[in-house]
């Protein structure tokens, strides 16, 4: 089996799914920041993604040339089929504790 | 520091985000940029470093701070010489960056070339292209937008305000589409602003309508009176726009209105855009092609001619050019160096201290200590000493920097371009970055693989026995030899230097030149039909200028020269009479010959003398007979009197000029004997300040017979003190005179030389830290030395000592040995620094070898003695009973 995933690493395979055309690290660190409404270091963001492209979990690649940015291209990424198993395995084993502390989730405590 | 895959896309994220965040404050914008650079940089080392950060956790990090804060001195000699080094190899890396590197900062910038014109018999560009222009213009191709320049110096003439000689860039309209700059208010220009019909347009900077016309908001058609034309304002660009060099208004092409015979009309700029879909080969094959045709057919101008196509950049400053590669390549393998040699010196020291922690080591290593631990746990010591030192010394190249920038900027002014700035770049700090990492590994890693080998066991057993396993092999030796042997060599040279440095950087001007005031005066040749009309003008207006300013109440006296009082050119002379020189005196030869005396020479009013009150010592004046073609009768100043003629008469004497040194040709032939009429007091007498110490004040003057276009500085003695107070009024004289009469580098004395002297001051700052930081480094490797050799021997003194030896003669056999070494560095330094100076004709340390070198080899035997009395001390206090107890 796989190496388990981190908090981090599934908040940036989440936050790639959660976003529309061309996904890029800029994007990637404003979705996480509205989302969970904590500053993110963009260099965090930078390595995950590496490591996540090194684990095959992410697939990049540069886009074409934009007019707007000076002719310049950015390096985009998605998330491959074994990310989203990876996703789900993380998300199931989540579950898997939480279950029986339904009282606790609710924030009843 | 960055994985090559990433790093185009880290820095333009970050470059995207600073433009972002510069809207609301720049200040807070950049704060973030380099604190998301240090951070890139520092996780990304981590993440390099991943391997070893299992091994390495926060108690290392502890531990490494306390073990640094425990040994002091050598924090601070290893800080310190790291520091210097880092500093000197970040600056050095920055100027080689903003030089070689430079893309213009418009979209696609690394796309605009320019097209030059290079005659491969005289070896030189040529810029006579206004024939050639409009037909590359024509064919071309590969290229969209090509435009031409050419850059001019205009009054701005406004009611009511002193004018302001601003600088104007007469220019395609292509030169705002190939750049796609937007203007801030109105337009930029127009093709059909270029027809001779066209109504006068012109454009201009945010600064020159902010500062100069006071931000009118309705400033679009207004008038604008630059010389004696009158254009009107269609717009007004951001004040980053600059192109194409740093000009501050912008009109139309004209140049072109008129047709100009191949290889005639004014010097001009041309440049274009690569089209979309070319590479600059194809660029460059195309242009080749259209030489290769006007060639042919214009076998009187173009036939040793060819076009070349270089990035815009390139064209400005060559240092980037292929040519030029072997240098730039050599300057970045010293940085390198440089910063290995001070590692390797930091490293001997923490060698030494870990030495002494040898016992610690090896009883932790017997607890269950693996040695991946223990040399992480060295080398998270030796990155936090790294750490700190490359911090400080790009605090150090930072501030370095900023007084170089500010120099550059203030005596280049508008010549230097706009593209050109010195400053710590975010590529610099993460090779700064991996350059720590570097040293924090030679410094960390080495010694403690060292000290974790194979003998670790055996080093627990000897322990108990109370001494060290470790020993300091032949690799020690050579560091402490080679250690010294650089100190000696390197201190002479640096400290000779720190001093000139420290003498020019704060040198007091002349007392009685504090009364002038000084300009270059030039005229607005613009529509002359030729250069003898131009000369002519010139003249006539300088008369009436001088005219006007005798009837000036603050006016005290005016004057003119070639050069500026102190900026003389630098010749080479033979005396009649006088033995020439055994060695060159200097290196830097334009022109003929360097085996001769240093002079330095001008050409001044005959009037110039009684202007600055400078006392006839013997002889006569200068008069304007002596100005005329043919005549040779000089004036010489007291030091030359006395330097080649002792105490005897002058007067009458002969020298000839052999070689050229300084810029200007103008001031006197070569190899024509002139001989000496008259004896002046020195002036400027301030040796410091002319560079080349008594040599400077050696000064010859010829004649003017009048002010030349190009070569007229005004000296103008202004009642009531202060004179810079008298620029404004200057100006306005001279506007009203001839509105096409130029002023430039219109200031005192003093304001000329500040920035100046700041950068001669900084030099010596750094030259002085440099040698501390050999100094201190040399004493504390010969400390570490004594000290480990005292510690390593304990048993054995003990011993001696018990069986009845003098400690004293012990100690001394001991240290020995150590003074062998430091003698033999010191033998290797000087004959280093003997053929380095010998190499640089005694340039280096200004002829004082003699003295500098032993001198020198006395001290660090000084420093020697010094490092090694506490070791001494020491060892005379091991008692014979305690040093055996353990036996």
């Amino acid at each position: 089996m796989r190496e388990a995933l981190g908090e981090f690493e599934q908040l940036v395979l989440l936050a790639i799914l959660q976003l529309d055309g061309d996904v890029y690290a800029a994007r990637i660190v404003e979705e996480i920041e509205r989302r969970t409404g904590r500053s993110t270091a963009p260099a965090a963001v930078y390595i995950t993604l590496r490591r996540l492209e090194e684990k095959g979990l992410v697939e990049s690649w540069m886009s074409e040339p934009a007019q707007a940015r000076g002719g310049k291209s950015r390096r985009c990424v998605k998330v491959t089929k074994a990310g989203v198993k990876g996703l789900r395995a993380a998300r199931e084993a989540n579950d898997r504790m939480w279950k029986g502390l339904e009282l606790l989730r609710k924030g009843s405590r | 520091m960055l994985p090559p895959d990433v790093r185009r896309d880290v820095l333009e994220y970050l470059d995207d985000q600073l433009e972002t965040r510069a809207v609301a404050g720049s200040a807070r914008a950049r704060l973030w940029y380099w604190s998301q650079a240090f951070s890139f940089a520092a996780r990304f080392s981590g993440e390099r470093l991943r391997g070893l950060r299992h091994a390495v956790s926060s108690t290392d990090a502890k531990l490494a701070l306390r073990m640094l804060l425990r040994s002091p001195g050598l924090t601070m000699v290893g800080t310190l010489g790291m520091a210097v080094g880092i500093a000197i190899a970040a600056g050095m890396l920055s100027m080689l960056s903003a030089m070689t590197g430079p893309v213009l900062p418009f979209e696609e910038g690394d796309r605009i070339v320019v097209i030059e014109h290079y005659d491969t018999r005289q070896r030189q560009g040529l810029s006579q292209l206004a024939y050639d222009f409009p037909r590359w213009k024509a064919s071309a191709r590969s290229v969209t937008d090509m435009g031409a320049y050419r850059r001019l110096q205009r009054n701005l003439i406004e009611k009511g305000r002193t004018p302001e000689t601003l600088r104007v860039a007469e220019m395609s309209a292509a030169g705002f589409r190939v750049t796609r700059a937007a203007p801030l208010l109105g337009r930029t220009l127009r093709d059909e602003d270029e027809l001779a019909s066209a109504p006068r347009v012109a454009v201009i900077g945010e600064a020159v309508w902010r500062r100069t016309l006071g931000g009118d908001p309705d400033i679009l058609g207004r008038p604008l009176q630059l010389g004696d034309t009158s254009y009107t304002v269609v717009g007004v660009m951001p004040a980053s726009f600059e192109f194409p060099i740093r000009d501050q208004v912008w009109i139309p092409w004209s140049v072109n209105q008129v047709p100009h015979q191949p290889g005639e009309g004014p010097a001009i700029g041309v440049f274009a855009k690569i089209a979309p879909g070319f590479a600059i080969d194809t660029v460059r094959a195309e242009f080749a092609a259209l030489g290769a045709q006007s060639s042919r057919a214009l076998s009187d101008t173009h036939a040793h001619v060819e076009p070349r196509v270089v990035p815009f950049t390139q064209s400005y400053m060559d240092v980037g050019s292929p040519d030029n590669a072997p240098v730039v390549n050599a300057i970045r393998v010293f940085v390198v160096l440089l910063l290995a040699v001070v590692s390797i010196n930091v490293a001997s020291l923490v060698y030494a201290r870990t030495a002494r922690r040898q016992n610690e080591i090896a009883l932790r290593t017997a607890l269950g200590a693996g040695r991946g631990r223990i040399v992480a746990q060295l080398f998270m010591e030796a990155l936090a000493l790294a750490g700190c030192a490359a911090a400080i010394g790009l605090l150090i190249a930072w501030f370095g920097l900023r007084i170089l920038d500010e120099g550059f900027q203030a005596s280049m002014g508008g010549q230097l371009a706009f593209w050109i700035r010195f400053g710590l770049s975010s590529q610099v700090v993460f090779y700064t970055a991996a350059l720590a990492l570097m040293a924090a590994a030679i410094v960390g890693v080495v010694p403690a693989l060292k000290a974790t080998g194979r003998h670790v066991q055996s080093t627990l057993k000897t322990a108990s026995a109370g001494g060290g396993g470790m020993r300091l092999g032949r690799v020690w030796t050579g560091l402490i030899v080679a250690q010294v042997a650089f100190a000696v060599a390197l201190l002479p040279i640096a400290i000779y230097n720190a001093g000139e440095a420290t003498v020019y950087g704060t040198a007091k001007p002349d007392e009685d030149g504090a009364e002038f005031l000084m300009a270059d005066l030039l005229l607005d040749a613009t529509g002359m039909p030729s250069d003898a009309e131009v000369e002519r003008r010139f003249v006539s207006r300088h008369a009436e200028l001088m005219r006007a300013l005798e009837r000036e109440p603050r006016v005290a006296a005016a004057t003119f020269s070639l050069t500026n009082p102190g900026g003389e050119s630098l010749m080479f002379i033979e005396v009649e009479g006088v033995a020439p020189p055994l060695e060159p005196p200097s290196s830097v030869v334009l022109e003929g010959s360097s085996m001769g005396h240093l002079a330095k020479a001008t050409r001044v009013d005959p009037g110039y003398f009684d202007a600055y009150r400078i006392d006839q010592l013997a002889g006569r004046r200068l008069t304007a007979a002596d100005a005329v073609p043919g005549a040779s009768a000089v004036i010489v100043s007291r030091t030359f009197a006395e330097r080649f003629f002792a105490s005897g008469n002058p007067l009458g004497r002969r020298f000839r000029y052999v070689g050229r040194g300084g810029m200007n040709p103008d001031i006197a032939a070569l190899n024509r004997w002139y001989e000496i009429a008259g004896v002046v007091s020195d002036f400027p007498n301030i040796p410091a300040l002319t560079m080349n110490g008594p040599h400077g004040i050696t000064y010859v003057y010829h004649a003017a017979a009048r002010p030349a276009m190009g070569a007229t500085v005004l000296s103008i003695r202004v009642r009531g003190g202060a004179p810079e107070t008298f620029a404004d009024r200057l100006r306005e004289v001279a506007s009203a005179v001839d509105p096409g009469l130029q002023l430039q580098d219109v200031g005192t004395f003093g304001q000329g030389l500040a920035a100046d002297q700041a950068m001669w001051r900084l030099l010596a700052g750094l030259l002085a830290g440099l040698a501390l930081a050999v100094v201190s480094l040399s004493g504390a490797g010969i400390y570490a030395m004594m000290s480990f050799t005292v510690s390593q021997r304990r048993r054995e003194i003990g011993i001696r000592a018990a069986l009845g030896a003098d400690s004293r003669r012990i100690l001394t056999g001991i240290f020995t040995r150590a003074f062998v070494q430091v003698a033999i560095g010191a033998a290797v330094g000087i004959a280093v620094a003997f053929l380095l100076d010998r190499a640089t004709q005694g340039e280096v340390m200004g002829g004082h070898r003699a003295v500098a070198l032993p001198a020198v080899a006395l001290f660090m035997t000084v420093v020697g003695v010094a490092a090694a009395y506490g070791p001494a001390r020491q060892g005379l206090r091991i008692h014979p009973t305690e040093a055996l107890r353990s036996e």
